[in-house]
C-alpha cells in the first residue's frame, strides 16, 4: 500500500472531499456547461422517470379519484339531507299557502251568513260505511249543539247529529238518513232533498207538472228549520218524469267535494231567528 | 463485480423515485430523501472505499437528477458518509430509534448546510424558506429510516446472496 494502513481511512476521506470539491468548483465556475458524466446520468434518468412518472400518475389519479369519491359521497349525504329537509318544509309551506286559500274562502263565507259561525276542522271521516259521517275538533264547549248546520265554502255539508265536549259528528248530505228542505233557485220549486250516498242527493216529491231542468241550482228553503235560507246544495243532474208515479225523479249532485273536506264552518243558527 | 454497476443503477432509480414521490404525491412541497438514508445506510455497512465512492456515486446522481449545483450534493453525501462511519464506532444501527435520531440529525446538517451554501452560490438568503422545507423533510426521513433500513438490508442480502443478518459493518 502506498499509504500507511493507519492513515489510510483519512486519506481516502480527504480524497473523497477534495473530488467533491473539485466537482462543486468547477461547477460553480462554469454553471452552463454540461458535463458529459452528467449528460450520461439523465439519458439514462430520462427512461427511468417516465415509468415511473406514468406509474406513479396512474396511482397519484386513482388516490385523487378515491378522494373525490369519497368526497363525493359525503357531499352526495348532504345534498339529499338538505334536500329532504328542503321538500319538507317546501311542503309544509304549500299546505299552509292552500290552507290559508281555504280559510279565506271560508271566511268569505262567513261574511255571506248572517249568523255566528265557527270554523272546525275535520278530524275523521267515515264515508266506507253505510253511515255518511265526518268528525270534526270541535264540541258543545265551543258552543256547538244538534242539528246545527254545517257548511264549506262550496255549501251545505250536513248537520251535527252528535256532540261531544272537543268532537262533533256531522250527518252528511249524502247519507241516505239525510233530508233537507230544499227549492230551485230558478223556478222555486220546493221539494225535499235525500241522501243517495254515492249517487249524491236526490230531490223527491216534485209533480211531474214542474219543469226542472239540469244545471238548476239547488239551495236550502228554510223552512224545516234546520237550514237557513238560500245556502247552496247543488245542482241537478238528471231528470226522469218516464216513472210511473206522481213525481219526477230528480239526481242532484252537491256541491261540496266530500272527500276532500278539510275545514268546515258551522252555523250557529236559531230557528226562531229565521223566522 | 456485477453489483458495482447494479447498486449505482439501483441508487438512480432509487434518486428517480424520490424525486417522483416528491413531485406527483407531495407536490413538491415537501421532499423524501430517500437517498440520505441509503448514505447514512452505508456509513453503517461499507468501508470507507466502497462506501465513499458509493456515496459520491450517489451524490453525483442526485445533482444530476436534480439539476442543482453539481458537487453540492456529492459534497454533502460524502460528508454524512464520513460522519455516519465515525458515529456507526458508537451507534448500533439495529436500534430503530437511535437510526430515526442520527437520521434526523444528518437530515437537519444536510438542510442547515445547504441553506448556509445557498447564499454563496446564489447570492439568496433562503433561511426562512429552509426552516419550513428542511424541517419537514428531516422528520419525514427520520420516520421512513428504519423502514428503510430493513429493505435496503434486504436487498443487500439479495445482491450479495447471503441470509439475512443483523445490521452491522461487513
Amino acid at each position: 500500500m502506498l499509504f500507511p494502513k493507519k492513515y489510510q481511512s483519512i486519506i481516502i476521506a480527504c480524497l473523497l472531499i477534495i473530488i467533491s470539491l473539485i466537482l462543486l468548483s468547477y461547477s460553480v465556475k462554469q454553471p452552463s456547461k454540461i458535463s458529459f458524466f452528467r449528460r450520461l446520468v439523465l439519458e439514462t434518468a430520462a427512461p427511468l422517470a417516465n415509468i415511473i412518472t406514468v406509474s406513479f400518475e396512474g396511482l397519484s389519479g386513482a388516490w385523487k379519484r378515491y378522494i373525490f369519491l369519497v368526497g363525493l359521497e359525503e357531499e352526495n349525504k348532504r345534498l339529499k339531507k338538505g334536500n329532504a329537509l328542503l321538500t319538507q318544509e317546501t311542503i309544509q309551506y304549500r299546505e299552509g299557502y292552500l290552507e290559508g286559500i281555504r280559510l279565506q274562502k271560508l271566511l268569505a263565507l262567513k261574511e255571506k251568513i248572517n249568523h255566528p259561525t265557527i270554523a272546525a276542522k275535520v278530524i275523521a271521516r267515515d264515508q266506507t260505511s253505510i253511515v255518511k259521517t265526518i268528525l270534526i275538533d270541535k264540541g258543545t264547549s265551543h258552543g256547538l249543539r244538534v242539528d246545527l248546520p254545517v257548511l264549506s265554502d262550496r255549501g251545505v255539508v250536513g248537520r251535527i247529529v252528535e256532540t261531544s265536549s272537543h268532537v262533533s259528528k256531522i250527518l252528511l248530505l249524502i247519507d241516505e238518513s239525510s233530508n233537507i228542505d230544499a227549492l230551485v233557485q230558478e223556478n222555486r220549486i220546493q221539494g225535499i232533498l235525500q241522501g243517495a250516498g254515492s249517487f249524491g242527493c236526490s230531490l223527491k216529491y216534485i209533480s211531474k207538472t214542474e219543469t226542472v231542468n239540469v244545471g238548476n241550482i239547488v239551495i236550502s228553503s228554510g223552512l224545516s228549520g234546520l237550514f237557513p235560507k238560500g245556502l247552496l246544495i247543488g245542482s241537478v243532474k238528471n231528470v226522469d218524469k218516464t216513472d210511473s208515479g206522481l213525481f219526477q225523479k230528480i239526481d242532484v249532485e252537491p256541491f261540496v267535494d266530500f272527500g276532500r273536506l278539510e275545514e268546515v264552518m258551522v252555523v250557529v243558527f236559531n230557528k226562531d231567528d229565521e223566522r | 463485480m456485477i453489483n458495482y454497476f447494479l447498486v449505482p443503477f439501483l441508487s438512480l432509480i432509487l434518486i428517480v423515485i424520490q424525486t417522483m414521490v416528491s413531485d406527483i404525491m407531495l407536490f413538491g412541497k415537501i421532499g423524501v430523501e430517500l437517498s440520505l438514508i441509503l448514505v447514512i445506510y452505508i456509513g453503517f455497512r461499507l468501508d470507507i472505499i466502497r462506501g465513499g465512492i458509493l456515496s459520491l456515486i450517489i451524490g453525483f446522481l442526485h445533482d444530476c437528477i436534480t439539476f442543482s449545483i453539481s458537487g453540492l450534493y456529492t459534497l454533502l453525501y460524502v460528508i454524512i458518509f464520513l460522519i455516519t462511519m465515525l458515529a456507526s464506532y458508537r451507534i448500533s444501527p439495529g436500534k430503530p430509534a437511535l437510526i430515526m435520531i442520527f437520521t434526523l440529525i444528518c437530515a437537519l446538517f444536510e438542510g442547515m448546510i445547504i441553506a448556509l451554501f445557498y447564499p454563496l452560490l446564489y447570492g439568496r438568503d433562503i433561511s426562512p424558506y429552509a426552516l419550513l422545507y428542511y424541517i419537514p423533510q428531516a422528520l419525514i426521513a427520520s420516520g421512513l429510516s428504519p423502514i428503510l433500513f430493513k429493505a435496503f438490508n434486504r436487498i443487500e442480502v439479495v445482491l450479495n446472496g447471503r441470509d439475512e443478518r443483523p445490521i452491522e459493518r461487513i
